[in-house]
């Protein structure tokens, strides 16, 4: 017995359960490329809904059953988030296909003194994590995987019961192609005992290479390669104070120390990070989350200590912290040359500094810039955006339009005369700033030129300043 | 006065959004003296324009024109001011759209250099280009080019304004002022940008600049457009349009002369052809009253010059009579005389009065119509004949214009409002569009969706206008246009998506709209399915059997007894299980009952409440009375109730007083109102003219509602009358030969009602059984052998391609195969070999089918060494009988050996359980308990809620009726189950029409399944 695999049939649906317990009706995960359900709930079942069922007789069935589209790559995150997580009591592991863990139990037993002491540690973690599985033991993964697809659930040390298990099971659990599966089905073949029983050498002549591989994976005969998971690399650690620290600033001298081994982490690795996440856990209060931005992504670890600094002069605890726990995940390959001082970039990276700075001392909500949008209404073609870093393409505009643009329109008070116009807007219906203006070009006796417009209601504004 | 040159309708697809018709009105309403419609590289939206003005007398002139791209620099609307301008316009849209794919169209210079006659309205785009584009109109539009002018307030007219006048100045083109109108008003820009966005497939917040900003590409006031243009632009455009003297009346269809031999007019031909007719139909003499008929319809149809028309369409079925292809003419204009004796169609006049003039009419100015359909496997012989004949220039298939429906305009305006499509998925399938006690626009409230939300509020009203709006054009199922001349000097044609066919831009209302004429030539199942029967018969009898001479014997009351009794399985038209519920309780008896039949069971006059009047008075339990003369002259052939869609128009005309355009206005809302929902604007008028005229308003809300039930299903009397002589034909055919009837119906599927094992079932029935498919003895098709069998054909087999069903019979010995290895040598592919061997086919040379096919996979034996090698050992186990089921269904669609329902029952077994075939024997309103495979679940929108189930068991089918309460409360069973338990009630009407109504239900589809696994366990 080498190898433990976990299979996992409603991940999706198990972390929408963690999400929302308060949601007990029918739920399904739906396949959207057929339209079918894939994974359901324990209501949905007592409803009569059924995998491979419809949409629109899930529907029939019951109309209020709580839908949701099935995601592969939010099970495959999920499925690495497990893997992880075991990773902390198996070494070898191997993620299979979209919800199947395998871990190879060779080093395992010894170290746990016994298979039942390392499953009872398996059932309590997975149990923690609140997912639903099936297990199977064998002595390539292949058996293994086969055993708990067909929900098996049973601890055995001895290979002629897996064996036996194996034989009974069908050829719709197997790896084998929904193609290869029809062809042996309609010869007579429907259990995995009559396909091992016939001679390699006659499925040989019907069948490709990766059948015969497969099959000797299921006989126990060889184990394909397979590639072992490593957990992502992210820098995590966790401080406990010596004592209880009062204020803010004074936490700064023993965040330095996590810090100075997040810097050395990632310039080892030739890594940058913009964003650092501490967990501030106080005594007798809920976690402080505290997240500092920089304007760029770097790893100098006296820039880090200063924008630490002044985002720690901000900071009011409700009560003592006893620990920290630091957490580096946004990691990007470290670019030397966007930071050369001798460069022309060099006032660009003093810009990023300050915005770092700014955005320490002010937080992120309240650091915006500008971007342009591609809209008639010019009210609304230049607004704020928090994310300094996304830029969203700009419109070509027609017409007259000012250099210097009011953020909110002014009553026209003076006696101005038209040069040039109207240019009609008339736009925005879909939404709660519909406008309907004329705008003109206009002068003051002073010679100002403005840019002026008429509403509805037949007011006049100035929108603008030219030149 | 103005009038606005430059003018996109809806048919600008996704980008004008404005119905031609409204363009006109509000142009009319505005005085206007005249519009373009100038659509984008096409006319498609004019003729509907046109019928507008025609049918309300609108005050202004309708220009034919249309706007071209050539680049990014040059946008040009082309003007016809006569024929020959026209006839170019239409050249040169085809010669565009047709070097492109369906939908696109790609002008080049040289097409424009090309144009003598139109004249040109350049709208320059102001860039660097112009001068030199200022050249080329200077050199060949010479006199013709006027500069198109917009005051459009982007912030640009004073540019544009400039720029336009200095090139005015340099190369005197006059300025002459336009809209470029996108729409009729100005709310219509909420459209214009849902439209662009779902062209662009973005949302319409994220069009940004690209969208139309302002309101000001609508149609404007004369007063509004002389504070915007100076007034000599705004004259200029009278100008233009005094000089556009083209209107689309003068088209005048040409048919193909080399129809009519030398010698002849169109008329002595076709009095020739007719005189010919009458000597092969009429053998026994003429009587003088039919040939009065003859005559009076041959001056009709000289005086509505529609010789050619009839003589096109004898010209196709002489060929297909000559090809031995079946056909059966069939519509307004079908069932005359003229058309018997053109052997157009086979209704015999003498077996119903035909009224010419019920068919064709003058006053109602509707075009005759001539549908035939011919064997659906040979039409495509009668469409290349046609190419053939008159050439591709000469040939077109009428467009059908596909439009928004509510699905497509929900989820598109919904898209383009930026509502996830998900969300809006989901809304449709909450939506019961069969409900009709409550709308769409209640149910989405019911949803508990947020009615005040701007965006639901919107999504609603833009659905509602955006429902009907012309989407893309698309292919005619068989509507022929045939012209003397090249077709495209009539009409621009286009590509379709089907490689080889061309379509014009006009539809079939738009064709009748300009008095154009179109030949269907459609395919129907049935005529294969008889003609292969009629060659069974010769081959076994060397009897000549045809459609005329079944018809010419005259009601069969043999035939007439068994379609009583519903025993119409694989009957053309009368097979449905609503036919067979209907056929004990109107009990037909003669030819015209089949008529009435054939018409009765449609949502009409089942909506419009007409079934049970009709029976009663037939059955003469009340009597048959009439609220006036007019009346009774247009229903005493169906005792007083209306029932086919000619006499609810007549009705309209007799009772309500609509007038003859009326009474047509009508019938075409009638054809489209699903799509376009125009049918309620005659409510109000049909009912108050018939209250006025003294009939009663309950009669008046009847007749309305069936007018509204008739809707796209509309059931004229004239298809009638040609489908009840192929359901008379059909129905004569199974009971006089049934073994060829059945192997004439399996040989022409798929087509018809039922599936080829429900056909198999029905036979054995009759006791005509189905042999098995076997490799020595099967033909490609179903082949007879004698009055009780036949031997199922190649063709049945799942998978079994062609080459490799001629490869095996072409290469069979005398004596047949003797081993596999001698099939295996003829080198079939793999799936072939694989499908025969799990169809069984291979029984007589292998011991089961598992092992054949497990035998046959081996790919060394194809290898010439070892091709005489004995085949290879490892025997599969012996199918079981289960696995032989569901092996023959993969393979077959059908078993000859076992029914699912008696397996299951053999394993377990149910007590005081009722089969099929002993359903006749319960009495009426006792309980009863039954079994079958979930065959068919309706629920028709006139039923109220109730479904019909069919089961099936071994011995035969039950009709089973579900109340809504009764599904409602047994979901589960009711949508899934495919093996169906029903407890319920048995109730037989006076007809001794049985019904099951269900009370419990329960499913039994898990114990298949299990059934698999135990019988594989016993081994």
């Amino acid at each position: 017995m080498h190898w433990l695999y976990l299979h996992f049939p409603r991940l999706q649906l198990d972390q929408f359960e963690q999400l929302h317990p308060e949601q007990t009706g029918p739920t399904v995960i739906i396949d959207t490329t057929s339209n079918t359900v894939r994974q359901r709930s324990k209501a949905a079942a007592t409803c009569g809904i059924k995998p491979g069922m419809g949409l629109a007789e899930v529907t029939a069935i019951n109309a209020q059953t709580w839908i949701i589209e099935y995601s592969a790559s939010s099970e495959s995150s999920q499925l690495e988030q497990l893997a992880t997580t075991l990773y902390h009591i198996a070494s070898d592991i191997v993620c299979v296909a979209g919800n199947g863990i395998a871990i190879n139990l060779g080093p395992l037993i010894r170290y746990y003194q016994g298979l039942d002491n390392f499953m009872a540690l398996c059932r309590r973690t997975l149990l923690a994590e609140r997912v639903h599985f099936h297990y199977g033991f064998g002595a390539t993964i292949d058996i293994a995987q086969v055993l708990a697809r067909s929900k098996i659930n049973r601890t055995e040390a001895d290979p002629k019961h897996a064996n036996q298990y194996l034989s009974q099971c069908s050829l719709q659990v197997s790896e084998l192609s929904p193609k290869d599966t029809e062809q042996l089905n309609r010869s007579g073949i429907r259990t995995l005992g009559q396909l091992i029983q016939l001679p390699l050498e006659e499925i040989g002549k019907r069948f490709n290479n990766e059948v015969i591989t497969y099959l000797l994976a299921l006989k126990g005969v060889k184990q394909p390669p397979y590639s072992l998971f490593h957990p992502r690399k992210v820098f995590r650690q966790f401080l406990e104070l010596p004592y209880a620290v009062e204020s803010a600033p004074r936490l700064s001298r023993y965040i330095a120390m996590p810090l100075a081994n997040n810097c050395q982490y990632l310039q080892k690795r030739n890594l940058a990070t913009d964003t650092l996440h501490f967990d501030l856990h106080q005594r007798e209060h809920e976690n402080i989350e505290l997240v500092v931005n920089a304007g760029t992504p770097h790893h100098h670890l006296s820039e880090w200590q200063l924008l630490i600094d002044l985002k720690l002069e901000q900071l009011k605890l409700d009560s003592p912290v006893i620990a920290i726990a630091l957490t580096c995940d946004r990691l990007v390959e470290f670019a030397p040359e966007n930071l050369s001082l001798l460069q022309s970039n060099y006032s660009r990276h003093a810009e990023n500094m300050l915005l770092g700075k700014l955005l320490a001392r002010l937080g992120s909500e309240n650091v915006k810039t500008l971007q342009q949008v591609n809209e008639h209404r010019l009210d609304y073609a230049v607004q704020e955006a928090y994310s300094p870093h996304q830029k969203r393409p700009g419109g070509e505009l027609s017409g007259q339009q000012p250099a210097w643009l009011l953020s909110r329109p002014q009553p026209l008070t003076e006696q101005t005369q038209i040069l040039y116009g109207p240019e009609r807007i008339h736009t925005g219906w879909w939404d709660v700033h519909s406008v309907k203006r004329d705008y003109f070009m206009a002068v003051t006796p002073h010679g100002q030129r403005l840019w002026v417009f008429r509403d509805e209601q037949q007011y006049w504004y100035v929108h603008g300043y030219f030149g | 006065m103005f009038a606005e040159l430059v003018c996109q309708s809806n048919f600008s697809f996704l980008e004008g959004a404005s119905h031609p018709e409204e363009l006109v009105n509000t142009a009319a309403f505005l005085g206007y003296e005249a519009i373009a419609i100038s659509d984008e590289c096409s006319v498609a939206g004019v003729v509907r324009a046109h019928a507008e003005i025609k049918a309300n007398g609108l005050p202004v002139k309708l220009i034919v024109g249309s706007v071209f791209q050539l680049g990014p620099d040059l946008r040009v609307c082309l003007l016809c001011p006569d024929k020959t301008a026209y006839a170019e316009l239409c050249r040169i849209i085809t010669n565009a759209r047709r070097r492109s794919e369906k939908g696109h169209y790609a002008l080049s210079e040289w097409d424009l250099k090309s144009v003598k006659s139109c004249l040109a309205i350049w709208l320059p785009a102001y860039s660097d280009h112009d001068s030199a584009w200022a050249e080329f109109f200077a050199k060949f539009f010479s006199n013709r080019c006027w500069l198109g002018i917009s005051r459009l307030l982007n912030g640009n007219d004073n540019d544009h304004f400039a720029a336009a006048m200095a090139l005015s100045e340099k190369y005197a083109f006059p300025l002459v002022a336009t809209n470029q109108a996108l729409f009729h008003h100005p709310d219509r820009q909420h459209m214009q940008h849902i439209l662009h966005a779902i062209r662009t497939r973005k949302t319409v917040a994220d069009l940004g600049t690209q969208a139309v900003q302002n309101q000001e590409r609508s149609l404007k006031t004369l007063t509004k457009l002389t504070r915007l243009y100076p007034q000599a632009w705004l004259t200029e455009s009278q100008r233009i349009a005094r000089l556009c003297q083209f209107n689309l009346d003068e088209l005048k269809y040409q048919y193909p002369s080399e129809l009519v031999p030398a010698g002849y007019t169109a008329t002595s031909y076709l009095r020739h052809c007719v005189e010919a007719g009458i000597k092969k139909r009429f053998k026994h003499g003429l009587p003088p009253s039919i040939r009065e008929t003859i005559e009076k319809e041959l001056s009709l149809i000289h005086s509505e010059q529609f010789e050619y028309f009839f003589l096109t369409i004898y010209d196709i079925v002489q060929f297909a009579k000559q090809r031995g292809i079946l056909y059966q003419g069939r519509g307004s204009a079908a069932n005359s005389i003229v058309c018997y004796c053109l052997e157009i169609t086979a209704v015999d006049p003498r077996q119903i009065n035909v009224l010419f003039e019920r068919f064709i009419s003058k006053e109602r100015n509707e075009p005759p119509d001539i549908d035939v359909d011919f064997e659906h496997e040979r039409r495509e012989e009668v469409i290349q004949y046609i190419y053939a004949k008159y050439g591709r220039e000469r040939t077109a298939l009428a467009a059908s214009v596909a439009t928004f429906r509510f699905k497509s305009a929900f989820r598109e305006v919904g898209k383009a409002l930026g509502i996830p499509d998900s969300l809006l998925g989901y809304w449709l399938k909450q939506f019961n569009l069969r409900d009709r006690t409550l709308g769409w626009q209640s149910q989405l409230q019911e949803s508990g969706i947020d009615q005040d939300s701007k965006t639901i509020k919107q999504l609603i009203s833009l659905t509602e206008e955006l429902i009907g709006f012309p989407r893309h054009l698309s292919q005619h199922v068989g509507g022929f246009v045939i012209s003397a001349g090249p077709l495209y000097e009539l009409v621009p044609v286009e590509n379709a998506a089907m490689a080889d066919r061309s379509v014009i831009q006009w539809d079939k209302d738009d064709l009748e709209s300009l008095g154009l004429l179109k030949v269907d030539v459609l395919a129907l199942g049935m005529l294969t399915a008889i003609r292969k029967a009629f060659s069974l018969i010769k081959e076994r009898y060397q009897w000549d059997i045809s459609i005329p001479l079944i018809s010419a014997h005259g009601s069969d009351q043999q035939v007439f007894k068994a379609i009583c009794k519903a025993d119409t399985v694989g009957v053309f038209q009368i097979e449905s299980r609503a036919q067979m519920t209907m056929l004990p309780r109107l009990k037909p008896v003669s030819y015209y009952d089949l008529v009435v039949q054939i018409a009765i069971v449609r949502p009409g006059p089942i909506q419009g409440d007409m079934v049970h009047p009709y029976l009663l008075r037939r059955h003469g339990k009340e009597p048959v009375s009439y609220p006036s003369d007019e009346v009774k002259s247009v229903l005493s052939r169906t005792m007083g109730v209306p029932i086919f869609q000619e006499q609810v128009i007549q009705l309209a005309m007799v009772a309500a007083g609509f007038t003859g355009g009326e009474a047509d206005q009508l019938r075409r809302a009638m054809a489209s109102w699903k799509k376009n929902g125009k049918l309620r604007q005659f409510r109000t008028k049909l009912i108050d003219g018939m209250t006025n005229r003294g009939y009663q308003s309950h009669f008046a809300e009847q007749l309305f509602e069936q007018i509204c039930g008739f809707g796209e299903y509309g059931f004229p009397e004239s298809h009638s009358a040609s489908f009840a002589v192929l359901a008379y034909s059909s129905a004569w055919l199974k009971y006089y030969f049934p073994v060829e009837f059945y192997v004439g119906l399996l040989n022409s599927w798929p087509m018809g009602f039922y599936t080829p094992a429900q056909l198999i079932q029905d036979a054995a029935r009759h006791q005509v059984y189905a042999l098995p498919v076997d490799i020595n003895k099967s033909q490609i098709d179903h082949t007879v052998i004698d009055d009780q069998h036949f031997r199922l054909g190649l063709r049945q087999v799942n998978g079994l391609s062609d080459k490799a069903m001629q490869t095996l019979i072409t290469h069979r010995p005398e004596n047949g195969f003797t081993s596999l290895s001698e099939i295996k040598s003829l080198d079939l592919n793999r799936n072939d070999l694989s499908a025969l061997a799990s169809a069984n086919a291979l029984k007589t040379l292998a011991n089961n089918r598992f092992n054949t096919r497990w035998q046959l996979m081996d790919s060394q034996m194809t290898l010439p060494l070892l091709k005489n090698h004995s085949d290879s050992a490892a025997p599969m186990l012996a199918p079981t009988a289960v696995e032989d089921l569901i092996e023959d269904f993969a393979s077959l669609n059908l078993s000859l050996d076992q029914h699912p329902i008696k397996l299951l029952l053999n394993q377990y077994p149910l007590p005081h359980l009722t089969h099929a075939n002993a359903v006749s024997d319960k009495a009426h309103k006792s309980p009863i308990r039954v079994i079958g495979c979930v065959v068919g679940r309706q629920a028709p929108g006139t039923a109220g809620g109730v479904t019909f189930m069919t089961l099936e068991d071994h011995t035969g089918n039950l009709n089973v009726v579900v109340w809504q309460s009764t599904a409602r409360l047994q979901k589960k069973a009711f949508i899934s189950s495919k093996i169906l338990e029903v407890r319920g009630i048995l109730e037989r009407s006076e007809e001794g029409v049985t019904h099951i109504i269900a009370g419990k239900l329960i499913d039994h589809s898990d114990k298949f399944d299990q059934l698999l696994m135990r019988s594989r366990d016993f081994h």
